[in-house]
């Protein structure tokens, strides 16, 4: 009986969210946010949406993990709108999603880069609500 | 000392002989500049400056079989005894004013000839051997090419020296004789009253042409012919989509050969800590990108980057840019030009190396991009 209550708290946050954080037509990227906030919800009842304002504070956070990349902004650039470029100096496409329309479209690649820079910035994996506040803000802009 | 030259002007170096030596110090002049001077992106006009001098002399050498009396090796004067004769009568004050050659000129023509020889000999198999270019490069090894570098440089050094020699001789001579000799070999004529050769000869032109032109076809083949066979030991690597992709994410995909199978296998079991940063991979990406890299490491390369490359910093084996032989050759570059866009970083080395992603790394294609602003 829990388990269904847990199952059913999951299906209406996937049906439910998508419509408040994003705009009308859905989309891989609305299904990429719809997951995390299933997990958000899941790990925290309490969870009640996704937050630009805490997406940008995430990003330019800075960090003690890593001496080279103590922030997002450190590789992204500073601003989301502009290209950033990687210690290596390969360039980066803009992460905001004005810019760079296939950003969070695709959630191998999201989960692949959310594990990785969240571990070198953050020193630990990102929770499913500071990636939805990511994606949140960066679909924003 | 001077001695009274006659009016009358006599042929004595005939067209094919003054074009061959004001080409041939054109190429040794193109050749000494780019080799001794100029930076590594010129070796393409140092190698052509080097064809030219070894194609000149062949058809020299036809010419001396084949010429006008003077251009005849059958007229040089290399006998020790003649030699000692020439020296006697410089350290008396005789003059004895010759059509073509004295015999310490003689002597210089010859060794100049064999110096210039060696050098494009030598040249071509380190070009082979070395950069994998050229006609030597399906026969030669990077050791082989390796062993030339030495004797190339010592006759590019001795070469100079002759050529200062054959100057100060030249001019050693026009004081002793009167007679310009510099200007003789721009006209061809000396002033009469000089000692006829030993014999003369009249010009076979159509033979001297006959094998200039058999002759140079079939070396412009076999160059050619050659010079299409794949490189001696540098197995073309088929680029792993996995490998392409995922390594060049961040940075450029590192060429497998430019570091040997042990470096990659510690760099492949260590991705969550890869310089700094988490590059972990799915446990199958990482077997395939490591089977890539140790089935074309710089072991199975004999190229010219695996070779420079392979010995490695024993503190930092794992990285390209700290190997002695690359600090070596980058060290006179500023920290601020690796910075600048649009080079970024030392990592990033088809910003000047034109052929990085292939791992050829031929110096042809080194060109440092003017800065970009930003």
């Amino acid at each position: 009986m829990k388990q269904n209550i847990m199952a059913l708290a999951l299906v209406t946050a996937c049906l439910a969210l998508p419509a408040v954080a994003v705009p009308a037509v859905a989309g891989p990227r609305d299904d990429i946010v719809a997951g995390f906030a299933a997990a958000a919800k899941a790990a925290d009842p309490a969870f009640t949406g996704f937050d630009a304002a805490r997406g940008k504070a995430l990003y330019e956070s800075q960090n003690t993990a890593s001496a080279e990349s103590p922030s997002c902004a450190s590789c992204h650039s500073a601003s989301p709108l502009k290209a950033g470029k990687t210690r290596a100096g390969k360039a980066i496409d803009p992460m905001a999603v004005s810019v760079t329309p296939d950003r969070f479209t695709d959630l191998e690649k999201v989960e692949k880069w959310f594990g990785r820079n969240c571990n070198t910035v953050l020193g630990r994996e990102c929770t499913a609500i500071e990636k939805g506040d990511f994606i949140t803000y960066l679909s924003g802009l | 000392m001077k001695v009274s030259i006659e009016s009358r002007r006599v042929p004595v170096w005939d067209l094919p002989v003054r074009a061959f030596h004001w080409a041939l110090l054109a190429c040794v002049a193109v050749a000494a500049a780019t080799g001794f001077l100029f930076p590594a992106n010129w070796l393409s006009v140092h190698i052509w400056a080097g064809a030219g001098v070894g194609a000149l002399i062949l058809a020299r050498l036809v010419w001396g079989v084949t010429g006008t009396t003077y251009a005849r090796f059958a007229n040089f004067t290399l006998s020790p005894a003649a030699v000692i004769a020439h020296l006697k009568d410089i350290t008396a004050g005789r003059m004895h004013r010759e059509g073509g050659h004295n015999p310490l000129g003689a002597w210089m023509v010859v060794t100049l000839l064999a110096v210039l020889l060696a050098l494009v000999a030598s040249g071509a198999v380190l070009l082979g051997g070395l950069f994998k270019q050229g006609p030597g490069k399906g026969f030669l090894s990077f050791a082989t090419g390796d062993l030339m570098r030495e004797p190339h440089e010592l006759l590019a050094w001795a070469l100079l020296a002759l050529v200062a020699a054959h100057v100060a001789g030249m001019a050693f001579e026009s004081w002793r004789s009167g007679e310009n000799l510099a200007r003789a070999m721009v006209t061809g004529d000396k002033a009469d009253g000089f000692v006829p050769a030993a014999r003369a000869f009249t010009a076979r032109r159509g033979l001297a042409a006959a094998l200039v032109g058999i002759g140079g076809a079939a070396l412009m083949w076999a160059g050619l012919t050659a010079n299409a066979l794949p490189p001696k030991g540098v197995p073309q690597v088929v680029a792993d989509g996995t490998w392409q992709k995922e390594c060049g994410d961040c940075h450029m995909a590192f060429h497998p050969t430019l570091l040997p199978a042990a470096s990659w296998a510690r760099i492949m079991t260590s991705l969550d800590d890869h310089f700094g940063e988490d590059a972990s991979l799915p446990a199958d990406k990482v077997t395939a990108i490591a089977a890539f890299l140790a089935a074309n490491s710089a072991e199975t390369s004999d190229s010219f980057a695996a070779n420079r490359l392979r010995r490695l910093n024993a503190e930092r084996p794992l990285e390209i840019t700290q190997t002695p032989y690359w600090t070596r050759r980058h060290g006179d570059i500023a920290d601020a030009v690796f910075k600048a866009a649009p080079i970024n970083s030392r990592q990033n080395c088809a910003a000047c190396h034109g052929d990085a992603a292939s791992g050829t790394f031929a110096p042809q294609s080194i060109s440092i991009p003017k800065e970009t602003t930003k």
